[in-house]
């Protein structure tokens, strides 16, 4: 079986050209696509935060002017959010993993995938241009009525972000009709692995939030250019209308990031401790159970907004509901790895980065979630802290094992694996460096988007901004791993890692253009590594 | 519907698909959930419309009178009217009329061109009377407080992305006559119409939900 | 400027630079305090509880040869599960109860509590004390208040969101544009105690600092006679130098010629200054008032309309010392 599929191009190769890839329908091309814009658009967004930790250097002006100051944190954070985080594990390995764990030739709709593809491609120019418009300072929140008052691309940007958000409903779409009809025979829903779980349920957010989002947004340029009254009090609007307009996405929207993370570590997990994954229906319904419960929360970023104590109660309650299937999520994880037999190849070790760094920025959550003590921390650097601890700590290393782990099927190449080690040491160790003194000082009450701060403060910042450097630095030398491994790599043979699903033992590394030679026929769960032995 | 159409011919069948059932069913099941998204796409102009509906209700029931029940009646009827059509069409389809296909897709364009020509007149006659949005608003007579123009917000956010589906609409159904006549749909095959269909019905829908809450507040 | 070099400057109180938290400095902080260290204790708990068992099975039960099997293959256990979501359930209800009676107490204003107004607005406080009848305002305003006494702040903005945040006393509440929101505190340590917008408004978001000064009783009855008597009798051309840094026209109006966020003021009176679209306007004493009570009027071209409008908080004569102050500057 395995010596056929040498015989057979692969995707990579199978077709020629600039346009063979610009006009591709394959899921695995516009997945590999995604997965360099993306890449691209996190080192901007990095660079903005590498000027961002410069400027806060000293207290007075450093580098850049309050205005650039301000500026700069909100393209880093659009950037990031909307170009970067939103799109990226599902569009990128979510396209690349999806049909081929679930056994099928594409997703449903290839022609919409491209389509999708290009929509973000669109939004992400629209955002850039905005930078000639003049850049938009408004913070990536967007908050009424400073946006419709202040000057700069703030039209611009926020029409960027709504094309963006089409992008995301059709990935969604995309990805719910193909987990619904094209599961290979015998595939029932509690045989798909995890992974697919996780994105079924993003994809569920994806297509409920991102509308609302859109209207949103449309209003909001509406009212910048009309004065239609909705939002500007000057009008007899409502400015705190907005934010729970922006919330009831933005908020579902950290779980948009989150979810495919966590889908990542569940295959990282069970397939370095080659064990069957604790808990597998816990897991599967938790990540259900967050993404409708993702909806009910949004009010738990205005705890001072001036809302009702009743309605501040009942968000902070539903706030803490939330944490109980992501807690479920990481005792599950931990029960896997007992007794199995653990590799701490680097793919696991992101997991384990994952694992420590999540859980720090899961329970500062909790944090904030307590009413009276959100009303000390709100809007300082302990919610900074806390959203890097989930994203960066979270999403982005659960990404980065992603990428490592799916890197050979990818490829077809092996990366080396000490230099592997050696970028999750330099992330984790960056990471913490930049971000848990920024709990010490939100704590303390230095307040977010502050470009002058009190001179007490001098000393976080400047421990942030050298942990910054070596963050920075730790992704790079992350990507550099990747890059050399396509010249020097060892060939990958189809299943590295002896992992158990579709993606592994039925195809080749890297796949063929139509991923299998026959219909993968499922007979068993994802996880059961005692029986794969005789099919590779 | 289209059981053991395997073997017949006329069904272009993409080739990740096993069968045109599989096709067809995911076809309409990526419809339903785009007609989802639209929905919350107005849910949010809802949500914003009864929260200003609730903190000032006079302000509705004074602008509501300066909208014409008559020519948003007419416009009810037709949006209905051009639904059946559809409907139609569909059916023709699968008893293979093509021509009739066609016949009643243009019906439906005349009345989908219709609505739009009636919504002109309605909003041409604002214009001339002042009755618009924010900083635009300059009519003197209307009798509300000075916020009346928050309800004339409204009323042209949410006719007008309708307006906006309405155009959309339209090229997707001269895109569906530009394919039936060129003989493509049958008894087998006629997804695109239905998915076309289906988004006309929820342009119509929408408007049911419009009429009654922005003309007929009492 | 200079103020706000010194503000920044200043220490913000802290029990020491280890510490989580400022000194606490407010009836409220002890119990919001109490909560913030029972969180981070537990969390370190929780925290530890789900780390070192991952690291201990990767030490126990790290793969010694390639392609050895799992010790076994158990995946689930309903016990274990069971705990594992009903315990936290428990945990995370005692932190939401503790949390919303905190809550409620922050909002919960006492019947004795006195009354100072408070206007946000870019980039400065202004706060008007209703019983005293005096006001102070600019960057690195010192607002003073009485030790131990109950004091609520009624506060509205007059352009953009802000937002008042003590970290002393524990407190932050949103300043909107065109509604009131409250918040009240009573301290409990004399000392000066800074005051951030915490809302993101604009280029000098984090210039707009003010200080509360707690003083005992008596002193502060001083402190409030003497600002009673401070305005009054200064020369015209003083007072509107004065006025300039305490209503913050300073941080948008420069006085030596260079344009910051509007023209400088040097040299405009008596000159003809353009106005967007096609019109200029001589600027006189009846165009100086109108820009300072309808800034949006008539609108500086090159300039974006930003100008907050000062109704109300210049009375006549403040707003002829302004007028004064302008025209000196030749
Ligand atoms: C990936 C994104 C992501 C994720 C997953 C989360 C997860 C959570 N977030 Fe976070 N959050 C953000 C991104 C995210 N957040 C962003 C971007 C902002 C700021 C936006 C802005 O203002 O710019 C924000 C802000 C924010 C606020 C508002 C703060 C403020 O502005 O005042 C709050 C308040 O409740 C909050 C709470 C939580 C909670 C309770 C969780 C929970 O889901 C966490 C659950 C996880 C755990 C609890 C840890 C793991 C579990 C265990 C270790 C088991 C044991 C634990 C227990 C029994 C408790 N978040
Ligand atoms: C996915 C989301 C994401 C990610 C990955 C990051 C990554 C980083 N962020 Fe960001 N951040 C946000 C989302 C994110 N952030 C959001 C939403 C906000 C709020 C914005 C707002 O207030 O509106 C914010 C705000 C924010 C602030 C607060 C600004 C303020 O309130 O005043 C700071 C300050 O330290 C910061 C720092 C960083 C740093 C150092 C990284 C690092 O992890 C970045 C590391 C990556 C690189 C550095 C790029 C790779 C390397 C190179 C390009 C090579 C060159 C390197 C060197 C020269 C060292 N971020
Ligand atoms: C938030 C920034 C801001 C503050 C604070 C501010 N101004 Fe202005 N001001 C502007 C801007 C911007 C313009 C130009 C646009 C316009 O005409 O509104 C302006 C214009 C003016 C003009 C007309 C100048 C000319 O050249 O024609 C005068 C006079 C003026 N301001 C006085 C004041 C006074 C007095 C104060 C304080 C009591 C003040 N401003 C506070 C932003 C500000
Ligand atoms: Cu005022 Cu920030
Ligand atoms: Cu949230």
């Amino acid at each position: 079986m395995v010596a056929n599929h040498l015989e057979e191009e692969s995707y990579l190769t199978s077709k020629k050209g600039i346009s063979s890839w610009l006009f591709t329908l394959d899921h695995k091309r516009i997945g590999l696509m995604y997965l360099v814009s993306v890449m691209f658009f996190f080192f901007m967004g990095g660079l903005f935060a590498i000027l961002l930790r410069m400027e806060l250097w000293s207290a007075g002006e450093t580098i850049v002017k309050a205005k650039q100051y301000n500026q700069l944190f909100t393209l880093h954070g659009a950037i990031m959010v909307f170009l970067v985080i939103i799109p990226g594990i599902p569009a990128s390995l979510g396209n690349f993993v999806l049909p081929l764990q679930l056994g099928a030739k594409d997703v449903a709709f290839p022609r919409i995938n491209l389509m999708s593809y290009y929509i973000y491609v669109v939004g992400a120019l629209i955002a850039l241009s905005s930078l000639f418009v003049g850049a938009i300072d408004t913070g990536w929140t967007f908050y009424t009525p400073y946006s419709i008052t202040t000057d700069g691309g703030v039209v611009v940007m926020v029409f960027a972000a709504f094309v963006l958000g089409f992008s995301s409903i059709f990935t969604g779409v995309n990805f719910i009709a193909t987990v619904h009809k094209l599961r290979a025979p015998g595939m029932t829903w509690f045989r798909m692995p995890l992974f697919i779980w996780g994105i079924y349920a993003t994809a569920i957010i994806q297509i409920m939030a991102t509308p609302v989002l859109a209207i949103t947004l449309v209003l909001l340029i509406i009212e910048r250019v009309f004065h239609v009254g909705i939002f500007d009090p000057q009008l007899g609007g409502d400015p705190v209308l907005f934010q729970h307009f922006f919330w009831f996405y933005s908020h579902p929207a950290v779980y948009i990031m989150i979810l495919p993370g966590m889908a990542v570590i569940s295959e990282l997990i069970t397939t370095f401790s080659q064990k069957r994954i604790f808990g597998y229906k816990a897991i599967a319904y938790s990540s259900i159970a967050i993404a409708v419960i993702s909806f009910l929360v949004w009010g738990h970023h205005m705890f001072v907004s001036g809302q009702s104590e009743l309605v501040g109660m009942i968000f902070s309650a539903l706030t803490f509901l939330v944490a109980i299937p992501s807690g479920v999520k990481m005792f599950n994880w931990a029960a896997t790895m007992y007794q199995g037999s653990i590799s701490l190849a680097t793919p696991m070790l992101w997991a384990m980065g994952f694992f420590l760094l999540f859980a720090i920025g899961g329970l500062t959550g909790c944090f904030l979630g307590t009413l009276s003590i959100d009303v000390h921390l709100h809007d300082t650097y302990f919610v900074v802290a806390h959203f890097h601890y989930v994203m960066v700590g979270g999403t982005f290393m659960a990404f980065m094992g992603g990428i490592f782990y799916w890197w050979p099927k990818m490829t077809g190449k092996m990366y080396n694996e000490t230099m592997g080690v050696w970028s999750v040491i330099l992330v984790v160790l960056g990471f913490n460096l930049t971000f848990f003194v920024q709990f010490l000082m939100g704590a303390q009450g230095m307040p977010r988007r502050y470009y002058h701060y009190l001179d007490q403060f001098q000393i976080y910042h400047q421990i942030s901004t050298v942990g910054s450097f070596l963050l920075g630095f730790g992704f790079l030398f992350s990507v550099i791993t990747l890059l050399v491994s396509l010249k020097h790599g060892k060939k990958a043979p189809p299943n590295p890692w002896h992992a158990a699903t579709f993606e592994w033992t039925e195809t080749a590394s890297p796949p063929i253009e139509h991923n299998f030679h026959h219909q993968p026929i499922c007979t068993r769960g994802p996880y059961e590594y005692d029986q794969i032995a005789k099919s590779v | 519907m289209v059981a053991n159409q395997i073997t017949k011919p006329n069904f272009p069948l993409a080739d990740h698909f096993d069968s045109p059932e599989q096709q067809v069913d995911a076809g309409k099941l990526g419809m339903w959930l785009f007609l989802a998204t639209e929905i919350l796409l107005f849910g949010g102009l809802f949500v914003a419309y009864a929260i200003f509906h609730n903190l000032h209700p006079e302000l509705f029931k004074a602008g509501h009178r300066y909208l014409d029940v008559k020519l948003g009646a007419i416009n009810t009827v037709v949006l209905l009217f051009s639904s059946l059509t559809v409907v139609l069409a569909i059916h023709a389809a699968q008893k293979n009329k093509t021509s009739m296909v066609a016949l009643n897709l243009v019906i439906t364009l005349v009345c989908a061109v219709t609505f739009l020509v009636v919504k002109y007149f309605e909003y041409t006659h604002k214009f001339h009377a002042g009755l618009l949005p924010g900083y635009f608003f300059t009519n003197g007579e209307i009798p509300a407080p000075d916020q009346a123009h928050i309800f004339f917000g409204i009323y042209f956010l949410m006719t007008g992305l309708h307006g906006i589906h309405v155009v959309i609409g339209i090229i997707v159904l001269l895109w569906l006559l530009v394919r039936s006549l060129k003989g493509e749909f049958n008894e087998q095959y006629y997804l695109p119409l239905e998915l076309g269909g289906l988004y006309w019905h929820l342009v119509d829908v929408i408007w049911i939900f419009l009429f009654p809450l922005l003309y007929l507040i009492r | 400027m200079d103020s706000v070099k010194e503000l920044l400057s200043m220490r913000l109180p802290v029990a020491s630079t280890m510490s989580w938290l400022p000194e606490a400095a407010s009836t409220a902080a002890s119990s919001v305090d109490w909560l913030f260290y029972f969180l981070i204790w537990s969390c370190v708990g929780l925290f530890l509880l789900v780390v070192v068992p991952v690291i201990w099975f990767s030490i126990r039960y790290r793969r010694k040869i390639e392609g050895q099997k799992a010790l076994s293959q158990v995946d689930h256990n309903v016990k274990i599960e069971a705990a594992w979501t009903l315990l936290p359930c428990i945990y995370l209800a005692f932190l939401f109860y503790w949390g919303f009676i905190g809550f409620v107490d922050l909002y919960t204003i006492p019947f004795n509590a006195k009354t100072l107004r408070v206007i946000g607005q870019k980039w400065n406080w202004t706060v008007q004390y209703p019983d005293d009848d005096i006001s102070v305002s600019g960057q690195g305003a010192v607002i003073g208040v009485p030790l131990g006494q109950p004091v609520q702040l009624i506060m509205s903005s007059q352009d953009v969101i802000h937002s008042f945040f003590v970290p002393n006393f524990r407190i932050k509440q949103d300043v909107l544009p065109g509604r009131y929101s409250s918040i009240w505190f009573q301290a409990t340590k004399i000392g000066e105690f800074p005051v951030f917008c915490t809302e993101y408004c604009g280029d000098e978001h984090s210039k707009m600092l003010a200080i509360i000064k707690v003083m005992p009783q008596d002193e502060y009855q001083e402190w409030l006679t003497k600002k009673k008597g401070e305005d009054v009798g200064l020369p015209p051309l003083e007072l509107g130098q004065k006025l300039y840094t305490q209503k913050a026209c300073n941080a948008c109006h420069t006085l030596d010629g260079t344009p910051k966020i509007g023209p400088s003021f040097k040299g405009i009176y008596g000159h003809m200054t353009q106005l967007e679209g096609m019109a200029a306007v001589k600027v006189d004493d009846g165009y100086i008032r109108e820009s300072i009570l309808e800034p949006q009027a008539k609108i500086v071209k090159g300039y974006p309309p930003v100008m907050p409008t000062f109704k109300g908080q210049l009375s006549e004569s403040d707003i002829n010392a302004l007028i004064e102050f302008i025209k000196s500057l030749k």
